[in-house]
């Protein structure tokens, strides 16, 4: 099982490609057919997700969100790297 | 990328670009834990070409800006089947359970009946709840029942809530 460092703030996770994508209220779900996988992500979950376009890097995203977010932004220190290790966990994001 | 120079305003501009939104206001006002329900379906699901059925959209009140008791109150029920397939017909079941002043489903009338799938997969019904009295509104708890009409097509039931204030 692939382990995502979580304390790698160099890494750019990508979408993993045949997810299809449905939103709504800013809420995500992620359903790939043919792997059977169905996600359902809040608001936050749908952000992190959507920023995860291959060209940043986590730690862009956590400052990008912190900058955003900035009375949060020792919280989004830890949710986002557990976030985006959760969806690499389940084949949603993968990194290079 | 410079964010952490960024002010909050040019980082929120900038996660709306990144997410198109097509607002600020459609950003979350405020951090919250990211919440992810993840869940496998059966492999047959795929091999037998059988649909899940699930709940996963929370129910919404529409036209929230109904700005009188006796208006009422509209809330949107979602299902969702996949693989996505339009025109597989589910069954709902309303009941509305009063815990407070009472009211009662006006509409859809009758409280059970069934509605098809779009090509997204998505089942929806607006169920209206007006209070029994235009002066004291109503409390309680709005709850649908989803199932499929033919077992053919899928497997599963899935039920959501929303809890109903209309106070006067």
């Amino acid at each position: 099982m692939f382990s995502f460092p979580v304390d790698e703030p160099n890494l750019c996770p990508r979408h993993e490609e045949g997810f299809q994508l449905e939103t709504l209220n800013g809420e995500i779900v992620l359903l790939h057919p043919s792997r059977n996988i169905i996600i359902h992500g809040s608001q936050t979950s749908a952000l992190i997700w959507q920023l995860c376009d291959g060209a940043r890097t986590v730690g862009e995203i956590v400052e990008l969100l912190s900058a955003a977010y900035p009375d949060a932004a020792e919280d989004i220190r830890a949710d986002v790297p557990a976030a985006i290790q959760q969806l690499i966990h389940h084949g949603a994001l993968t990194v290079k | 990328m410079s964010a952490q120079k960024l002010s909050r305003r040019e980082a929120l501009k900038l996660l709306a670009a990144a997410t198109g939104a097509a607002a600020l206001s459609a950003l979350p006002p405020t951090w919250s834990k990211p919440d992810l329900q993840i869940g496998v379906l059966p492999a047959h699901a795929q091999t037998s070409l059988l649909h899940i059925l699930s709940t996963f959209f929370f129910p919404e009140e529409v036209d929230p800006g109904r700005s009188y008791c006796y208006d009422g109150m509209i809330v949107r029920f979602t299902a969702i089947i996949t693989p996505p397939t339009t025109g597989i017909l589910l069954q709902y079941s309303l009941t509305y359970n009063v815990t407070g002043v009472p009211g009662s489903i006006t509409s859809p009338s009758p409280a059970t009946g069934t509605v098809a799938t779009d090509a997204s997969g998505r089942a929806s019904i607006d169920v209206t709840v007006l209070p029994d009295s235009p002066f004291f509104g109503t409390e309680g708890t709005l709850t649908v029942v989803w199932s499929f009409v033919n077992p053919a097509d899928g497997t599963n039931t899935a039920s959501q809530d929303y809890d109903v204030l209309i106070s006067c």
